[in-house]
């Protein structure tokens, strides 16, 4: 399979999957809520096992942190 | 004379903002608290029902607490802290809508990173456009009289001018604007940023303000649990004197003996 390459929180990273989910499995936090931005558009949660990632895709995740 | 019980007292004072009623008048941030613990307990003793949270980029390599934890049970406020223009908090809105299965919205748009104070230019553009997408905004900023009134015909559901800057502990830059506002302002009003002491919360409760918003005063305070309890009682020691209605101010004075002996 081939790799692509991403932008993920700024930094450029390569994957050897497409699926959402092992990126995921791999970088997401295991014990909060987050959420996921793609090309600045907000992927429901409910979306994260079949959606497939592109070469130059610019993802974020977020997470809640403390704040005023 | 009926001495209420701070419990009754709440049953009987509850404070309805947009859709929500809560009993407590001080809403707590929890950002700067030195441990997770610390941060539970403070929490819980300001009595606070409403609590403001952040957005951050999530890095699997930095240590970063989960600060759903101490938050516990409470209703999240979350917020829109670190942006810079109107496009910015929107996106941040619909993020933490996303996050936080909520509608409630702090909106928060600072001037530079140096510079917390709000930006009102971008501010009132982000509530043009928020207001007509069902959230529930309380809106960070400034105390002038016009740009609180459009906040408020836009339907911001809290106005929460600033008392000083963000984290300055400096209390009120104008405690005189705050007042003028009070009696131009129908909509809820929250005095947000930079209160230092409980007197402080104590006299814009006074003065008739709804809430307090409080974070670095409470989480850098020396013993933040400590302090998180004594704004609880400084918010409700305001609104027991606001309720119970001051006497007037006088430039003379005014016996409470008679003035003059054995007649």
């Amino acid at each position: 399979m081939s790799k692509i390459t991403i932008t993920l929180n700024g930094e450029s990273k390569e994957l050897n999957s497409k699926e959402l989910k092992d990126l995921l499995a791999d970088q997401a936090p295991k014990d909060r809520p987050f959420a996921i931005e793609i090309n600045g558009i907000i992927v429901p949660s409910s979306n994260f096992d079949n959606f497939k990632l592109e070469h130059n895709d610019n993802i974020e995740i977020i997470a809640a942190v403390g704040g005023g | 004379m009926t001495i209420l019980k701070s419990s009754q007292q709440s049953a009987e004072d509850s404070l309805a903002i947009g859709s929500e009623t809560f009993s407590s008048r001080l809403i707590v941030g929890t950002g700067k608290y030195p441990s997770e613990e610390t941060a539970k307990k403070a929490i819980e003793l300001s009595g606070a029902e409403l609590v403001t949270l952040a957005l951050k980029r999530f890095n699997k390599d930095e240590k970063s607490e989960n600060i759903l934890r101490p938050i516990g049970t409470k209703k999240l406020l979350p917020n829109t802290a670190g942006v810079l223009t109107a496009e910015e908090a929107i996106r941040s809105a619909h993020i933490s809508k996303e996050l936080f299965q909520t509608n409630l919205l702090k909106l928060e748009i600072i001037t530079s990173a140096q510079n917390l104070d709000p930006n009102m230019e971008e501010t009132l553009k982000a509530a043009r456009i928020l207001s007509k997408d069902n959230f529930e905004i309380y809106v960070y900023c400034d105390r002038d009289i016009k740009n609180c009134k459009e906040l408020e015909d836009l339907g911001c559901v809290a106005i929460m001018p600033l008392g000083s800057s963000i984290g300055s502990g400096r209390g009120f830059d104008n405690l005189l604007e705050l007042e003028k506002l009070r009696s131009e302002i129908s909509q809820i009003l929250i005095v947000d940023a930079g209160l230092g002491v409980p007197s402080e919360a104590s006299k814009v409760m006074e003065m008739g303000y709804d809430a307090v918003l409080v974070n670095s005063a409470i989480a850098k305070a020396q013993n933040p649990i400590t302090m998180a309890e004594s704004f609880r009682r400084g918010v409700e020691a305001g609104r027991l004197a606001y309720l119970a209605g001051r006497i007037a101010v006088s430039n003379k004075s005014s016996p409470s003996s008679p003035t003059s002996f054995l007649k």
